[in-house]
């Protein structure tokens, strides 16, 4: 049962992890539409691969661990992830995700992906 | 129809500019507005196949001199573009 209008949203994360509120908060907004019965799926490009590396220690900086809830997405339903394959490249980055479900792809195919959404948001 | 893609901010501070051009379509249009003014003399933008509009009071404001490849726009403008596009994808 949903009162309100359903739309596709993308996520698209461009930022690293900790160096500024953008992933928490890229976080925090899927979180809350998934709750809404929105599907989402998140693209990290750019920097905003570094997110989603494994073996990140928020602690250790005193930052705040919203990495871990990156395990919590497939309670929310948010099962496509989709990690730019050239970014990972471009920084040396293994495939090694924090979220095992995460899938690469390549800028054509994200650009061929960002057709079916109804809002693209960046973050 | 088409993708709106707004940049607000300079390819000499940070590379929205350059996460646009990845993932926009030919058909796509592309419109600088804030400090992505800064953009119409950054290399990223020469020569590129999309149109490529700026909004004419933000460079004003900044007090830059506009080249002839890109087109100058209005506030209206900017309005009938967000209007025309299928969605828009603002990125800063």
């Amino acid at each position: 049962m949903s009162s309100h209008q359903i739309k596709k949203y993308a996520i698209i994360n461009t930022s690293s992890s900790f160096n500024s509120s953008n992933g928490k908060d890229s976080l925090d907004a899927a979180l809350i539409l998934a709750s809404y019965e929105m599907p989402v799926s998140l693209f990290f490009v750019g920097d905003g691969v570094y997110q989603v590396q494994a073996q990140q220690n928020a602690e250790a900086i005193a930052a705040k661990d919203y990495i871990a809830t990156f395990k919590a997405l497939g309670f929310y339903d948010i099962k496509d992830i989709f990690v730019c394959q050239q970014s990972l490249t471009e920084r040396s980055l293994t495939t090694n995700f924090v979220v095992a479900s995460a899938k690469t792809l390549t800028t054509s195919e994200i650009k061929q992906q960002l057709l079916n959404f109804d809002v693209v948001l960046t973050f | 129809m088409t993708i709106l893609h707004l940049v607000r901010t300079s390819a000499f501070t940070d590379d929205s500019l350059k996460q646009c051009l990845n993932l926009i379509a030919s058909a796509d249009q592309l419109f600088l507005i804030d400090d992505g003014v800064y953009n119409i003399h950054h290399s990223l933008i020469q020569g590129l196949k999309q149109p490529v509009f700026f909004l004419q009071q933000h460079v004003d404001a900044r007090g830059l001199i506009a080249g002839s490849q890109q087109r100058s726009a209005s506030y209206n403008d900017l309005v009938t573009a967000t209007l025309n596009a299928k969605k828009v994808i603002t990125w800063q």
